[in-house]
This record gives structure tokens, C-alpha cells and sequence, in this order.
């Protein structure tokens, strides 16, 4: 009895070493205002691995409840696949194909933003805000 | 209890016993306390600490909010060790641990800012339950959590064979202890024990009794003492006893003339007027039994100084005793039995005082009839009188010694007794005093002839 008296207790709840914590980035992507008719510059906080697609994918994913409540708006559409990166260039889902004007810009202002390029987007020399 | 515990033996090795007891218990608890935490440490850090460094690794990839697949490729970065969860979504691939986490520490892990743990003992085995929360840069937490459980059964095995281990050490200490005590008791008291006799001796009037000295420790003292002390004693004695000596001798001279002088006195006491005849065998009475006195404290000086030497002899023991009682004149007052042919080699002056001084006794002090009988070895001398008191046995041959304080004034000397057994050791034998049940005192001299 007076063994297992001394043997092992137990503990209260104890802390230990720091917690780990998650990275945190800041990823800028291209929304538009309610009329559709200019571009508008939005950084998120974003936690993950951040390669060159990451923005790009995020805009695909469309803006967040937050951002709606701001009236903003996307016109880049939806897509159940996701962009990648080749070196610094990124390759769009295929089935988004037929994108408007704005579109093209919110991909091409956002790509920039990542230090990449958008093949086939006809927008050089565009300056986004 | 207690009278077990009186003796210096049994407290000495209870307090060993004790000693060594606390000694083994204290130090085998303070190694053991020591080696169970140890043990425990190494094994929860051995768990903890990579599982920790795992999910440090992984944080700075988790995407957050996690989807499903962030969540089981979370997990099987851990290599299915650990339970993640997020809100409602668990990762497949780890162990669920949904109902083990006790609800204390899924409560307490959504505010903490560290990782929590917890060592329990509520299952068969003790085991540690880790929680590991993700925290953001800011430090709010993102809701995705980290178990896991690892059980403590091998080291709980370790540590109590230590134990066990621990206890029979201790148990074996014991004995040696007791050993030890054993001996120790011994130096300590046959010193004591020693000291003890030669005190005993001492009282019983053997004052050249020493006992050993060496050594330097306390009893060694207490033993110089008690020879200083003897030897004070023996030296005050012998001194009052070499007074005696010198006194006697004094006084014998005069004593001489003295006697001349009153025997002179009684032999004209006749021609005397009445008042001074009476006068001068008054003083020829006291003189005479003063020389016996003065004589009597003489011899007794003679033996106290060892200056008295047997002349030993063959004789007759039957005839001297004969011889001695007719020549004081008791032939008819005395019932000897004394058979022929019972010889020995004695003193014979010597052997004629003591029973002189026995017969003399009996004749005075006891009532008649008075028994002398001769045995081999023995000369037994009886009477009829009241006998001797219970507690004047003890002192009947001490010098002076009046079993009836109310007789002041005797015959004798009162040193008849005391010169009849310093005669008999002179002997190598020895004069016991008892009383008969059938009544009268009965005193038994043995001599080795």
C-alpha cells in the first residue's frame, strides 16, 4: 500500500513550453467597388504556405463576408479547381475561360502584386492602384 | 515494556536501531524521490518534447481556417501520433481522443497561451495527456488543437522495483545495525560490569581491589576514580589500624608494671583494711582484663599487618581440642565428642585460640548445654541459648561487634570472634556463624588439613 502511495501522482493541470504559432502573411488582392467600375486594393491576413498562387487563389475563392458588407465586388468567376504557378507564372483553372474587362484586371493587379505574370491577359501597361 | 527497556543494552540498540532506521529510510526516500522524478521527467519530456518541436514545425504551414485535408495532412505530419482537432473537424489518420481529454483540460487549453499537461492516474496506469494549441502571431488562438496521450506504465514498473529495492536495503541494513549495537553494548558495559564487581568487592572489605585503568574515554576515568578512592580508603585504614598498633604497644609497657604492681596488691589484699582490699582487687581485676585487651588489639594488629605466620604441623585435632579445654578448665562444662585418629596439619597455638575464643563465646553468650564436635575437616561448636539475632549474623566476627547492645560491659575483649576468623583464614579456612532450627547458635570452622 505504502508503495503505490509513493509511486506515481498525479499533477494538476501544468503549463509547459510557449504554444507554436501559425505563420501570418499579408496577401494583396484586387476587388471592385459595387458599380464594377474600379479596381480596389485589399490586404488580408492570411495563414499558410504563401507561393506566388496564393493571392490569386484566394480572389478566386471570391471576397469574404466582411468585404461584402464593405459592398465589394469580384467579377473574377468562381471555380472548383485552383490556379498554380509555373516559376512566376500562374495558370488559371481552365474552366475560367470568357472573362470580362474587370476581371482580367483584378487577376492581372493581383498576379503583379505577387511579383507574377497572367499569360494570355492583355493588360500591360495598366496601372493598378 | 519499560522493564524491558531499563537495562543500557536494550537502550543502546533501540537507540541504534533507530538511528540506523531513520538514517536507511531518509536516505533511501531522498534517492528514491529523486529517481522517480527522474524517471517521470524523462519519460514525459521524452514524449512531449518531439511532439511539441513537430507541431512548431508544422505551424508555420498549416492554412488557417484549416479545411479537412489541412487537417489530416497536419496529422499525418505527425505521423498519426496526435489528435487535431478544429471546432467540429477532427483528422482521420490520429487516435481519437475525444472522449479520453478530460474536460478540465479542454477547457482550460481554449485561453491558454502554452501547452498544457497533465499526469493522471485515473486509468490502470498513469499516464500524461499533452495539449498543444496553435496561437497566432497576435497570440489569439486559432481554434486547432493538438493531443495526445502516452502512458506511464514502464516507468510506474521502474520506479517500483526501486522501491522495493529501496526497502530491502533497508531490511538488510537492519540486522547489521543490530550487530553492531550488540557490540558496541558489550565494549561499553563489560567495562561497567567490571567496575561494578571490583565496587562490590570493595564493600565487602576486600579494599586492595583495583580495576583496570587504561584507555582515555569516560569509564576509563570513572575507573581511575574508583582506584583513587579504594586506594584512600585502603591507606586511611591502614593508618587508623597502625594507630591501633602503636597504642597497644604503648600501653604494654606500663600495662607490665602494672600488673606486677596489682598482683602484689591482691596477694596482700588480706592484711588490707576492708575498703582498700577491696579497692586493689578491683584494680588488679581491670588491669588484668585490660593486658587481655591490649593483647587481643596486639594480635589483631599482627594480622592486619600480615606479621602472623603458621606453624603448621601434624597433630591430633581431637587431642587439642582436649588439651584446650582442659587446660581453661571446661572439660566438665563441655560435651566434646571427639573422636580419635582425626589429624591435620594446623597451627597448633593457632587452633587453640580459635577454639578457645568458640567456646569461650558459647559459654558466655549461650546457654548450656555447650556441643563441641570433631569431624574431618570440621570443628562444629553448639549451644542452647537464644541464638544469634537475624541481623547480627551478617557482623558477628566485625571487631567490637556486640550482638546485644544493651550488654555494655563483658568478659572480653570483643575481639575474641574477629582474632578466631582471622586465625581460621590464616588457615585458608573459614568460621561460618548460623542458628540451629532446633535452637542455640552453631558455629562451624573449617580448616583444609
Amino acid at each position: 500500500m505504502t508503495l503505490s502511495a509513493c509511486g506515481v501522482r498525479p499533477t494538476p493541470v501544468l503549463n509547459g513550453a510557449e504554444a507554436p504559432t501559425v505563420s501570418s502573411h499579408e496577401v494583396t488582392i484586387y476587388l471592385l467597388t459595387a458599380k464594377h467600375d474600379q479596381l480596389v486594393r485589399r490586404t488580408r491576413a492570411y495563414s499558410g504556405d504563401v507561393d506566388t498562387a496564393t493571392a490569386v487563389n484566394l480572389l478566386v475563392a471570391g471576397p469574404t463576408d466582411e468585404e461584402k458588407n464593405q459592398g465589394l465586388a469580384t467579377e473574377v468567376p468562381a471555380s472548383s479547381s485552383r490556379a498554380y504557378a509555373v516559376s512566376n507564372v500562374l495558370v488559371l483553372p481552365e474552366d475560367m475561360a470568357g472573362l470580362t474587362k474587370m476581371a482580367q484586371l483584378q487577376l492581372y493587379c493581383t498576379a503583379i502584386a505577387s511579383r507574377a505574370k497572367l499569360e494570355g491577359v492583355p493588360t500591360s501597361g495598366f496601372n493598378c492602384p | 515494556m519499560r522493564s524491558l527497556l531499563r537495562g543500557l543494552r536494550p537502550r543502546l540498540m533501540a537507540a541504534f536501531l533507530l538511528l540506523t532506521l531513520l538514517g536507511a529510510v531518509a536516505a533511501a526516500g531522498a534517492s528514491y524521490a529523486t529517481a522517480r522524478n527522474l524517471l517521470l521527467e524523462d519519460a514525459q519530456d521524452g514524449f512531449m518534447n518531439p511532439l511539441v518541436k513537430d507541431v512548431r514545425d508544422y505551424a508555420p504551414k498549416l492554412t488557417v481556417p484549416p479545411a479537412q485535408q489541412d487537417l489530416d495532412e497536419f496529422a499525418s505530419y505527425l505521423r498519426g501520433t496526435a489528435f487535431v482537432v478544429y471546432g467540429g473537424l477532427r483528422a482521420h489518420g490520429g487516435p481519437d481522443l475525444s472522449s479520453t481529454v478530460p474536460a478540465e483540460m479542454r477547457t482550460a487549453l481554449k485561453s491558454s497561451r502554452t501547452v498544457i499537461w497533465q499526469r493522471r492516474t485515473d486509468l490502470a496506469e498513469p499516464y500524461v495527456v499533452i495539449g498543444i494549441p496553435l496561437l497566432r502571431a497576435d497570440g489569439s488562438n486559432t481554434g486547432v488543437e493538438v493531443w495526445a496521450i502516452s502512458s506511464l506504465g514502464g516507468p510506474q514498473r521502474a520506479i517500483d522495483s526501486f522501491a522495493k529495492a529501496a526497502w530491502v536495503g533497508v531490511s538488510l541494513v537492519l540486522p547489521l545495525a543490530l550487530g553492531l549495537a550488540l557490540f558496541t553494548a558489550r565494549g561499553v558495559l563489560r567495562p561497567v560490569r567490571r567496575l561494578g564487581a571490583a565496587a562490590r568487592a570493595l564493600g565487602s572489605g576486600r579494599l586492595d581491589t583495583r580495576v583496570d585503568e587504561r584507555g582515555s574515554d569516560e569509564l576509563s576515568d570513572l575507573a581511575r576514580t574508583f582506584n583513587r578512592a579504594a586506594e584512600q580508603l585502603e591507606s586511611s585504614q591502614a593508618a587508623s589500624r597502625r594507630f591501633v598498633a602503636d597504642v597497644s604497644h604503648e600501653l604494654r609497657t606500663p600495662l607490665t608494671a602494672m600488673n606486677a604492681v596489682s598482683a602484689v596488691l591482691d596477694e596482700d589484699a588480706a592484711s588490707l583494711p576492708p575498703d582498700t582490699a577491696v579497692a586493689a582487687r578491683l584494680v588488679s581485676t581491670e588491669t588484668r582484663k585490660l593486658t587481655r585487651l591490649v593483647n587481643d588489639l596486639m594480635e589483631i594488629s599482627r594480622f592486619d599487618e600480615g606479621r602472623n605466620v603458621l606453624e603448621l604441623d601434624e597433630w591430633d585435632i581431637g587431642t587439642a581440642v582436649r588439651d584446650c579445654l582442659a587446660a581453661r578448665g571446661w572439660t566438665t562444662s563441655v560435651q566434646a565428642s571427639l573422636p580419635d585418629g582425626v589429624t591435620g596439619r594446623v597451627d597448633r597455638r593457632r587452633l587453640d585460640v580459635i577454639v578457645a575464643n568458640l567456646v569461650g563465646n558459647a559459654l558466655k553468650h549461650g546457654g548450656a548445654p555447650v556441643r563441641i564436635t570433631v569431624r574431618p575437616g570440621v570443628i562444629e561448636v553448639s549451644d542452647h541459648g537464644p541464638g544469634i539475632p537475624p541481623d547480627a549474623l551478617p557482623h558477628i566476627f566485625d571487631r567490637f561487634y556486640k550482638a546485644d547492645t544493651a550488654r555494655s560491659r563483658s568478659e572480653g575483649s570483643g575481639l575474641g570472634l574477629a582474632i578466631a576468623w582471622e586465625n581460621a583464614r590464616l588457615h585458608g579456612g573459614t568460621i561460618e556463624a548460623a542458628n540451629d532450627p532446633a535452637g542455640g547458635a552453631v558455629f562451624t570452622l573449617r580448616l583444609p588439613w
